[in-house]
């Protein structure tokens, strides 16, 4: 496991406990950060509804970074949430439409390093795919997401009681499905016009 | 190349398997055809975002804790009660009688997911002919004959792996796998039903459309899913396949 330090002792439980994927952490984090988050939010163009997804997807973010690489907080746990779902929720609208006066604010913000930015800019595109993914059946979930890890076919077949050809009809079914929803996505085709 | 036959090679190629005269050809394609590098880039980072299953335990959690949490109450101020808190538990002591009751009675005439199912599905008739032996030369024909076979015999788990085959194998797939859809349903597997035809009613003919969005509401209908069962029988419309019988459904649920 990857090492966390913090200035502050509660906000170093609270991350050990995220890296760990504890709910009774996670619940703790929503009362001390998501709060700010909406009021933001809605004075920024947006809705309770949109501050609790960035919430999810800083929070996401967060994760992602704790359980890759060590990390070292050097403000508050609230600020740094607030920063990055900040951060994530300019971006959005500025995908919607460019504003100078937004521009000007993102610059003014306290940096983080590089690693978590290049994190923010691709949550866009990792939203999209969770999105789709979820909308798949039970089924079509396991066997996608233990091919994906590399799990042999008939081994998913074992695991699932049920012959090797079927998980391969199945798997090509639900990865076509995956697929062409990511596809037809408005926001991946802009996506891949801006890259 | 089919779809499925290219989906294979790409993951092959992914996982570093493609070699050869093969694995030269794949890359050719790879630096002269953009968009089939973007797709096997698409590949690629989908294999990359959706493989850590600590991941996808942790969105759970989020989502869990997402929908449980309220924001905390802030201080209220004091108001008058205009109504005491047993005057307010009696009232919705009776609002909850009355919503049993009214529940109770509607039941009644309500039949279950399972009869419903029962009393409307059938496995669609088949269209395709069935060929003399001698006309059967090429692989295609043996097996569309087998699978024809299969089906008119009830047989629908091998009916469904041989449709399966001829899919993967044929360029105009869409009765292929309308019928590989319905022998999934007849042998009881509703969801795979779901996953194929979900894809095929945003592509197929209008023909093929009517008969896979009146089975894939009867998929939905036996895997218990109410809302999306609602949502599809709903779109057929009154000069299509099954309208009246998808009416009386929706009339029940």
């Amino acid at each position: 496991m990857k090492t966390i330090k913090a200035k502050n002792q509660d906000d170093l439980s609270l991350l050990k406990g995220l890296q760990r994927s504890d709910s009774r952490a996670v619940n703790a984090i929503y009362d001390l950060a998501l709060p700010a988050v909406i009021d933001w939010v809605k004075q920024n163009s947006g809705s309770e509804a949109d501050a609790r997804d960035i919430f999810q997807d800083a929070l996401i973010a967060l994760y992602k970074k704790i359980n890759q690489d060590n990390f070292e907080l050097t403000c508050t746990l609230k600020s740094y949430i607030r920063i990055i779902a900040r951060n994530l929720w300019l971006n959005k609208l500025r995908g919607k439409k460019p504003d100078k006066e937004l521009d000007a604010v993102v610059m003014n913000e306290v940096k983080m390093d590089n690693d978590m930015l290049e994190r923010i800019h691709q949550s866009e595109q990792d939203q999209l795919f969770y999105r789709h993914f979820d909308t798949l059946g039970e089924n079509c979930k396991k066997i996608l997401q233990l091919f994906f890890d590399k799990t042999p076919l008939k081994h998913i077949a074992t695991q699932l009681d049920t012959s090797e050809n079927y998980i391969k009809k199945r798997k090509f079914i639900c990865k076509e499905r995956l697929i062409k929803a990511v596809q037809n996505d408005p926001i991946f085709k802009e996506l891949n016009q801006t890259n | 190349m089919d779809q499925e036959a290219k989906y294979e090679q790409i993951e092959q190629y992914l996982a570093g398997q493609l070699s050869g005269t093969s694995l030269v050809e794949f890359e050719n394609q790879l630096s002269k055809d953009p968009a089939f590098a973007q797709e096997v880039e698409l590949h690629r980072n989908l294999a990359d975002k959706l493989a850590d299953s600590d991941l996808h335990n942790f969105r759970n959690t989020l989502k869990q804790v997402d929908q449980k949490w309220t924001a905390p109450k802030k201080q209220a101020t004091k108001t008058r009660r205009l109504f005491s808190i047993r005057n307010m538990m009696a009232i919705a002591a009776t609002v909850v009688l009355i919503v049993i009751g009214l529940q109770f009675i509607g039941s009644l005439g309500q039949a279950s997911n399972e009869q419903l199912f029962a009393q409307h599905y059938e496995p669609y008739r088949m269209l395709l002919n069935q060929r003399n032996t001698n006309e059967a030369t090429d692989n295609i024909a043996v097996l569309e004959q087998q699978a024809i076979t299969l089906y008119q015999d009830n047989n629908f788990k091998d009916a469904a792996e041989v449709f399966g085959q001829l899919s993967r194998q044929s360029v105009g797939r869409d009765l292929y796998d309308l019928y590989t859809g319905i022998s999934y349903l007849s042998d009881n597997d509703p969801q795979m039903t779901i996953d194929l035809f979900s894809s095929l009613l945003e592509e197929a003919p209008p023909v093929i459309v009517q008969q896979t969005r009146w089975y894939l509401g009867l998929a939905y209908l036996k895997n218990e899913d109410q809302a999306n069962a609602k949502k599809v029988l709903d779109q057929i419309e009154p000069t299509h396949f099954k309208y009246a019988e998808a009416q009386v459904i929706l009339s029940k649920l």
